[in-house]
Parts: structure tokens; C-alpha cells; sequence
């Protein structure tokens, strides 16, 4: 799978400084899984975390600062906890489509993280073949991922392992192209404006 | 002779190499003296993310520990010590940060993925340190404050606008010269 669209270089850069907010985080995160050019890419942008520690001043630390150190070398290291990775939500792909809800016609959704107090979703979107998805706007970032088969969004098809990342200002009408369904996982910041009922009913559910 | 005194920086292979010494040898002394040179900076990089003095330190603590007992995980094909010292303290704070259930189930490490299996990756490695720093000091001093503001130390636009004194507008086209910069300088390896 080769991808032909990727995350923007500011994208790319807050994920190795891990500025992401965790929803968005974890798209991109399943984008680098996929991507060989991004992972590449990536290392790049991680050096910048070093080149940044270096470039910062060295404040008086309190005077036992190393000797604390020192002494708490040879405690035991805690068990550490396993950190679920990107790659475990997309290896549970078929699980979560049967916990999906049925959201519109040929159109489910599995929510992955919805965290309403700081308005971030992650979610996995199946839409049948030929589906459109309601037009719709954003307040704030929204990322999404082909996972499998392919949409066409104003002119610009995107297919398995694409990333789409759209700001604020976007307003965004995406068709399933291919004919077999698509799946896509998407993460957003801040409630999707969508006008009409149909607005109405996709709300409700996210 | 260049016009302005950089702040002295040590070589980038003497960080690989203590890491390597505690790995191998559980060296103390070479422990001490990462601790040193990176402790200090460390608790810039949380204090400037928010933290009082006595926070900072303790995660600061947290972070050498870490290096000290995952340092047979550093590899030098991979990065610099500094990349690697700041990518553990960097993750610290975002787990203390999501320690809820229900986040920190989606914990990420971006460090745990695989790495392109390019025979040439160490050479690479330390290339793409040296690109990187050179890339960043050919920024001016505006856009790379704009860049450390809002990538490393989390600031949202507005607020670099308000504190730095200066239209949003400009705050978001600095960032964008910048990004562009970065990528004409490191277009090759990206």
C-alpha cells in the first residue's frame, strides 16, 4: 500500500513532539503505521525534540537533585503497562464493526475515543459504495484515514492508506467511490456544523 | 569565525556513548554525567510546559531513571542521545498528562515503530542530526520562536499572538515561511 496523500510537515512535527491531542494523535499514528515515507520522515522531525533539548538553558536544579538520582538507581523498575498501539485498532477493525451504530443508509459508525469535555472523537466511519456523506463543515481539525476502499472528496480521490486533514475552514462533501464499501478512521477537535436534518441526525450520533 | 558565540554544545557521539556505557557496564559515572548535561534542560522543557519548579524536577527524576534503566534501548542508527533524552521525557509528561482510563488506553509511542530496514539507517542517523540542526538555525530568531512556542511548548496561536505582542495573522504566516524553510533545507532526506 502506497500512500498519496500524507500529513502536512506541521502535522508530522507536532506528532513527534506529541502536541497531537490523543484522537488526532492516534490517526496519525495509523498513518505512520501504513506509510513508509512518513515513518522515514519521521525520524526527522523526532531529531528536532533533541536539537530543541540542546538549545534550552540549564537552570539550577536543587542541590541533592543528582544524589537523589543516584540513590534511586538501583530501586526496582515497576512492571511497565503494554500502551495499546494504533496497530490494535486497526487489527479490530471487524470487531468494531459489530459494535457499530447505523447512522444513515449503508453508513455506520464505531466510536474509538469520545472524549466530550475536550470535544475530541476518534471514530471508524464504514459508508457503502456510492454513499455521500452529508456536507458538512468543522470548528475545528478534523483527520481521517482510507483504510480500505476508496472516496472522492471535492475532485481528489483518496484510497487505502491517504490521509485527509482538513482545518476549520473547510467545508467538505466526501463520496464512496469505489464499489466495494470504504472504511475510514477519523479523529476530530471540536463539533462537526453540518445545516439541515441531516446535520441533525449526524449529530445525535457524535 | 562566526559573528555570534553559540552556547557550547558537546560533540553529538558523547551522549551515544554514555548511553552505551550504561547499558553495558551499569557506569555510574556516565550516568552522572548525562545527568548533568541533560537534567538541567529537562526541566526547562516541563517548566515551560507549565510546571511549578518542584514538578518539573520530579518528572525530571522520572526521566533519568527511565534513561538510565531503558538504555539498552537506545539505538545510535536511530538518533542522537538528545532526540532519544527527550522523546522519554517528552512521553512521561503525556502519560502523567492522559492518566485516565479511558486516554490512556489509546497511549501511543511513536518510538515503538518499525524502522525502515535501511542497511545504511546509523549513517543516516547521524546525517539527519546534523541536517536537522543546521536546518533550525537557518531559521531567524522570529520564526523559530514561533516554532518552539507552538510545537514544543504547546502554545495555541492565540496565545503566541498575545505574548508575543503581534497579530494572529502573523503568528500563522511565520509558522508557514518557517515550515516552508524547513522543508526547502530538508527536502532531501524528508
Amino acid at each position: 500500500m502506497t500512500a498519496l496523500h500524507h500529513p502536512s510537515d506541521s502535522t508530522l512535527m507536532a506528532f513527534a513532539a506529541r502536541s497531537l491531542p490523543p484522537a488526532l494523535e492516534l490517526v496519525a499514528a495509523a498513518h505512520l503505521h501504513l506509510c513508509e515515507v512518513c515513518r522515514r520522515a519521521g525520524h526527522v522531525w523526532n531529531a528536532f525534540g533533541g536539537a530543541y533539548l540542546e538549545s534550552l538553558p540549564q537552570p539550577e536544579l536543587s542541590k541533592e537533585a543528582l544524589s537523589v538520582a543516584l540513590e534511586r538507581l538501583d530501586s526496582p523498575a515497576p512492571v511497565e503497562a503494554v500502551p495499546l498501539m494504533a496497530t490494535s485498532v486497526l487489527a479490530g477493525i471487524d470487531e468494531k464493526f459489530r459494535q457499530s451504530r447505523w447512522i444513515g443508509p449503508s453508513i455506520r459508525m464505531a466510536s474509538v475515543i469520545d472524549d466530550r469535555t475536550t470535544d475530541l472523537r476518534a471514530y471508524l466511519l464504514y459508508a457503502g459504495a456510492g454513499r455521500a456523506l452529508p456536507h458538512h463543515g468543522h470548528d475545528g481539525v478534523e483527520m481521517t484515514l482510507v483504510l480500505c476502499g476508496r472516496f472522492s472528496d471535492n475532485g481528489v480521490e483518496y484510497g487505502p492508506g491517504d490521509f485527509q486533514e482538513l482545518d476549520g475552514t473547510h467545508a467538505h462533501s466526501p463520496v464512496v467511490s469505489s464499489d466495494e464499501a470504504c472504511v475510514c478512521l477519523i479523529g476530530s477537535q471540536g463539533t462537526p456544523r453540518l445545516p439541515g436534518i441531516a446535520g441533525w441526525v449526524v449529530r445525535q450520533f457524535m | 569565525m562566526p559573528a555570534q558565540a553559540e552556547p557550547p554544545q558537546p560533540p553529538l557521539e558523547v551522549g551515544s556513548l554514555l548511553l552505551a556505557s550504561i547499558a553495558s557496564t551499569k557506569d555510574r559515572v556516565a550516568f552522572a554525567t548525562l545527568f548533568l548535561e541533560f537534567a538541567p534542560r529537562l526541566k526547562s522543557y516541563f517548566m515551560r510546559l507549565g510546571m511549578n519548579s518542584a514538578q518539573a524536577e520530579e518528572l525530571v527524576q522520572e526521566t533519568m531513571l527511565t534513561v538510565w534503566r531503558k538504555a539498552d534501548r537506545f539505538d545510535p542508527s536511530r538518533s542522537s542521545a538528545s532526540t532519544w533524552i527527550f522523546a522519554v521525557g517528552r512521553n512521561l509528561r503525556i502519560d502523567l498528562l492522559r492518566r485516565t482510563p479511558r486516554l490512556q488506553a489509546y497511549a501511543i509511542d511513536p518510538a515503538a515503530f518499525p524502522e525502515s530496514d535501511d542497511a545504511s539507517a546509523s549513517v543516516f542517523a547521524a546525517e539527519r542530526e546534523t541536517c536537522v540542526r543546521v536546518a533550525m538555525r537557518e531559521l531567524s530568531a522570529d520564526q523559530m520562536e514561533v516554532v518552539r512556542l507552538s510545537f514544543f511548548e504547546e502554545k495555541p496561536h492565540a496565545e503566541i499572538a498575545r505574548d508575543l505582542g503581534i497579530p494572529l495573522g502573523t503568528v500563522k504566516s511565520r509558522l508557514r515561511l518557517a515550515m516552508a524553510r524547513l522543508r526547502a533545507s530538508l527536502g532531501d532526506i524528508l
